[in-house]
């Protein structure tokens, strides 16, 4: 649906380049949730905007429903944009008009009949619950509110894709939670494409069924979710991981330790499953739980244990064999023996 | 009471109801004009400015040079300077008509450059939500600039008419007419210090009546 390649973007400022975007490649399927993360100043911002051309790339493809918008007329791009609905970190309604003239805008500009666009505010102002606010201005409303209203300009058009910039991010947690279940359900009552930049991992693992990694103007990884969750490759991408659940600063730590710390991860079925106390019963080993998380992300739940066995070594390698062979992931973070025997 | 106190105000009190007149027709046409002109001017300079919508570097720095020019002018130079393009326009270079031209020349790059600095606080994220919509530049002047900046246009435009007052006074040493030159004649030449006063004072009454309106309407169109 829509698909970037090779796209390189610079910006020249009097002293300096800016390489916002390297060699991006793309590929966003008809009702993806997917989500772009990265620290402040990644290029993310740069990269939503190239899908509706608001920024033109140096080189490289810009297809949106098999059209290169590179290619045509300025008319038919505001024809295709007018398809393609926007929400931003800042809201940017108006502040001079009120929430039905803000929702009515993309519909006065395709000049659609009075008694249309009553219809479809109405509708809007149903579907993000903001019925009594029809006639209050912006500056009355609280953030979340704003956003909702902004939202529901953007899909007043009917359009087949949501590109929201950091969408959550002047907002509290709380709020961002609605905002993102509102998504959601938008998602899966429209079947709407939605594009999510964000540096908030908390986004991304809410509602996004793909994601890509960005960092320096490069997408250092993108995938699944689940994949990307539980085995993320790059070096940024594990930095996300265990900042957002929480183990980075107990990996830290580990060196109290005095035998070897294993990381299991695990997802899907398996997070139904006694396994610990299975392990526990069936290869006599003692398990030392140190850090443990449990996460929903999309519609697949994931963990993540740092764990200590204590028992026979044999025992302890046939546990591990086992557990791995339940579609999980084992990895060493810290072996206190062989650190300590390299230094004697 | 009155007529011990100011005595020649009351005397010449037909004189300075005309003299009024005058400088309330020369304000009013004159501003009239110079904000038909000067706001798209402005408009335009806002448009074409580095990062705008319709961003144009040369097109920009020319529009922009001229309107310096014309502001750097003194008013009085002006007046002398252009007698012919005046009667070009209205026929004469004398009387509140002759005044009028270049009362015009003079307000329309000062208006100009007031409204362009009006707009700039008009949101660029907000604009960014209408082009991200679809909406044609012409489109994002007419429906999102001017209406997110009106507010602001009608403190700039108030700004314009009352320094377009101080003008106006300018022009009485041309023959204009008005209250500028109702005072530097009676109330100067002939000493008559009363006149001087209350034609102040009138003054004065006229710039607070203008600003009064001007943030009424703009408290009105705050949301």
């Amino acid at each position: 649906m829509i698909s970037l390649k090779d796209i390189n973007k610079t910006f020249h400022t009097k002293d300096k380049e800016v390489k916002a975007l390297q060699n991006i490649n793309l590929e966003i399927a008809q009702g993806d949730i997917f989500g772009v993360i990265g620290y402040s100043g990644a290029g993310k911002s740069t990269l939503i905007r190239i899908i509706n051309l608001l920024e033109k790339p140096d080189s490289g493809t810009v297809t949106v429903n098999g059209v290169n918008l590179l290619e045509i007329p300025d008319r038919q791009l505001r024809e295709i944009r007018s398809n393609m609905g926007m929400i931003f970190q800042q809201f940017n309604l108006m502040n001079s008009i009120d929430v039905y003239n803000n929702i009515a805008a993309p519909l006065k500009n395709r000049k659609a009949s009075k008694k249309e666009i009553n219809e479809k505010v109405d509708e809007m102002l149903n579907l993000v619950g903001l019925e009594d606010k029809k006639h209050a201005y912006p500056n009355q409303l609280s953030g979340g509110q704003k956003q909702r209203v902004a939202i529901a300009r953007a899909l007043s058009s009917n359009p087949q894709i949501l590109l929201c910039d950091e969408a959550t991010s002047a907002l509290d947690p709380n709020t961002t939670q609605s905002i993102l279940q509102l998504l959601r359900e938008i998602h899966d009552k429209l079947g709407i494409t939605v594009v999510i930049i964000t540096h908030q991992m908390e986004v991304v693992k809410s509602i996004c069924n793909r994601v890509a990694i960005m960092e320096n103007g490069e997408i250092v990884e993108q995938g699944d979710i689940v994949d990307i969750f539980t085995n993320p490759q790059s070096s940024i991408g594990n930095e996300f991981v265990s900042h957002f659940i929480g183990s980075d600063s107990i990996e830290k730590n580990l060196s109290q330790f005095q035998r070897v710390v294993y990381k299991l991860s695990f997802f899907g079925t398996v997070t139904h499953e006694p396994i610990l106390s299975y392990l526990a019963i069936q290869y006599h080993v003692l398990i030392n739980i140190l850090f443990g998380n449990i996460e929903t992300l999309h519609d697949t739940v994931v963990g993540s244990l740092l764990v200590e066995f204590q028992g026979k070594d044999e025992d302890i390698r046939a546990a591990i064999e086992y557990y791995k062979s339940l579609n999980t992931k084992v990895e060493v973070v810290m072996n206190a023996e062989l650190s300590n025997s390299k230094r004697d | 009471m009155l007529n011990y106190l100011i005595p020649n105000a009351i005397e010449y009190f037909p004189e300075m109801m005309k003299a009024l007149g005058e400088t309330l027709v020369m304000v009013s046409v004159s501003g009239l004009f110079s904000a038909l002109i000067g706001v798209p001017i402005g408009v335009t300079l806002l448009v074409t400015s580095e990062g705008h919508i319709l961003a144009n570097k040369t097109f920009y720095s020319v529009l922009s040079k001229i309107i310096n020019t014309l502001r750097s002018l003194p008013f009085v130079i002006l007046i002398a300077a252009i007698p012919g393009f005046t009667r070009l326009i209205v026929g004469t270079t004398i009387g509140v008509k002759g005044a009028i031209v270049p009362l015009v020349v003079a307000c329309v790059p000062f208006i100009a450059r007031q409204i362009e600095i009006a707009l700039v606080k008009v949101d660029m994220g907000v604009i960014e939500a209408y082009q991200s919509m679809g909406f044609s530049p012409m489109k994002i002047i007419f429906k999102v600039i001017l209406v997110e900046g009106k507010k602001d246009m009608v403190l700039a435009i108030t700004i314009s008419l009352i320094s377009l007052i101080g003008f106006s006074a300018i022009t009485g040493t041309v023959g204009g007419g008005g209250l500028g030159d109702f005072a530097i004649r009676y109330g100067y030449q002939y000493f008559k210090t009363d006149i001087m006063v209350v034609t102040m004072i009138v003054i004065v009454i006229i710039v607070y009546l203008i600003q009064g309106i001007g943030d009424l309407i703009y408290r009105k169109l705050s949301h």
